[in-house]
């Protein structure tokens, strides 16, 4: 097998780099360490700036041909390629030409474009979550029974009419929602936790090599 | 244990000598319980049927000929605290891949940050590799999306009902979008799977999706897929961090009923 495809050294990579994180949380390495690590934090930065080259590759491949071969919908690609180019350009850092991230012409984008977007879709989950709970809510076994009254009661506690109507519902809520909720939000959290603690220790070992080619 | 002479020297960091040594003792029964199971003692593993339900999610979209979506959250791989959910969702996803391939399905999936995206691809490109299907790779079914939460959403969702997903498996960190592409996902009547350990976001999945890994459970996905004794024998260090947890928390309890905060100190340290 080539040596480049060999999975020894992402490996390897990982291992070294995690250990250089781990380390020095723990114990005090003296400063050369901890500069050591600083400056592996900021190569993720620029690791992560690099990818940006990755990320409009893709979607060049993915939205230039929708657009010449006048594919279903190929005016959004134009629009988004446009949009795309359009930003980069505009987030240039020349203050003299009024660009930049700070400059008149990104803000503007920013603040009438992609700000409202942000908030109409946020606000689309209202809907959602309406709809989904017209599914949950049915009483099919004793679990979905709970949940359905479970549910009921604190949209009752947060509704201004349910606490108006039944004043008790605002401290049954609230015990709902402080007591058996967050128990269970700890437990959960606990169990993640130490899921999250083993599957980095199989990664430092090796063992979990989920994300490297599949495993092999 | 006195600890105060290597706290007084500075060696160990105050604050953070309780969670070294949980640390230690999770490590050293991971590296145990591994070598038990490379030894060919194999403990029980209860059936998550989540995870199994994989299988059927995508023999089901074979079988409609629509494609199978997978995605593994928004988190960043180098996140300390989110970035294992991802690494979850990526084993999830290799697994997802070996199968598409082998049973001919289209795999399409959405991607949001971009330093996983070429991680995501290799996943892909070397399942089918594995199944000598490379021939039906298809880079452009790797798909980045946005790296604006919302933007990834309506990316996503437009896909799903543009493609007609038959499948849709979510295993990572999702935030505010995990309703929004669940529901969507229904819509489109695909069959899915999702699991996150967000807490907050699990009660979204629960509901709008048909199999949920709640936790703990995505972290356990990468072992339990594999079928490796060695790495389901990794699984049973959970449970001895859990019976340290729960056995702490019963004597700091009772220790507390008696007025004695031992163990609140203890973990100060």
């Amino acid at each position: 097998m080539s040596l480049l495809r060999r999975v020894e050294i992402p490996i390897a990579i990982t291992i070294i780099f995690a250990l250089i994180q781990v380390i020095p949380y723990f114990v005090n390495m003296g400063p050369a360490v901890e500069a050591t690590q600083d400056k592996v934090v900021r190569w993720t930065l620029i690791v992560s700036t690099g990818a940006l080259l990755v990320g409009l590759t893709s979607l060049l491949l993915i939205h230039v041909p929708r657009v010449t071969r006048r594919r279903t919908h190929w005016e959004y690609s134009l629009l988004l390629i446009a949009f795309m180019f359009l930003m980069t350009i505009i987030g240039l850092p020349f203050p003299e030409l009024n660009l930049g991230l700070t400059g008149y012409w990104f803000s503007f984008f920013y603040n009438n474009v992609l700000t409202p977007l942000s908030a109409s879709l946020y606000a689309i989950l209202a809907f959602y979550i309406t709809s989904a709970a017209y599914r949950a809510f049915k009483a099919r076994s004793l679990e979905a029974a709970l949940l359905l009254i479970s549910g009921t009661i604190l949209v009752l506690r947060n509704a201004p009419l349910g606490t108006f109507l039944i004043p008790q519902i605002a401290d049954l809520g609230d015990w709902i929602f402080n007591i058996p909720n967050m128990a269970v939000n700890r437990a959960i959290m606990i169990g993640g936790g130490l899921g999250a603690m083993v599957l980095g220790i199989r990664v430092l070992l090796g063992y979990e090599r989920g994300y490297l080619r599949g495993g092999e | 244990m006195d600890i105060t002479p290597l706290l007084s020297q500075q060696i160990l960091k105050s604050g953070r000598v309780s969670g070294m040594v949980f640390l230690l003792i999770i490590a050293a029964s991971t590296a145990y319980f591994i070598r038990r199971g490379k030894a060919g003692k194999v403990p029980y593993l209860r059936k998550v049927p989540g995870l199994d339900a994989i299988d059927e999610a995508i023999g089901r979209a074979t079988e409609m000929g629509r494609p199978v979506f997978c995605s593994h959250g928004i988190a960043s791989i180098a996140d300390a605290t989110y970035g294992p959910q991802t690494i979850a969702g990526l084993s999830v996803l290799g697994y997802v891949a070996q199968l598409c391939a082998r049973y001919g399905v289209r795999l399409i999936v959405p991607v949001r940050q971009l330093v996983v995206y070429p991680i995501a691809r290799e996943i892909v490109e070397n399942a089918y590799r594995m199944e000598g299907k490379l021939d039906q790779f298809r880079v452009e079914d790797i798909v980045y999306l946005s790296g604006w939460q919302f933007g990834y959403s309506m990316g996503y969702m437009s896909l799903m009902r543009r493609e007609k997903a038959g499948a849709n498996i979510m295993v990572g960190g999702y935030w505010a979008e995990s309703l929004q592409l669940a529901e969507v996902g229904y819509m489109v009547g695909a069959m899915q799977v999702s699991g996150t350990a967000n807490t907050h976001q699990i009660p979204f999945f629960v509901v709008a999706t048909d199999y949920t890994l709640i936790g703990e459970e995505i972290y356990a996905a990468g072992a339990y897929l594999s079928k490796d004794p060695a790495m389901i024998g990794s699984i049973v260090a959970q449970d001895i961090g859990k019976y340290v947890s729960i056995a702490l928390i019963l004597l700091g309890f009772v220790l507390l009923i008696f007025g004695n905060d031992y163990i609140i100190q203890m973990l100060r340290w």
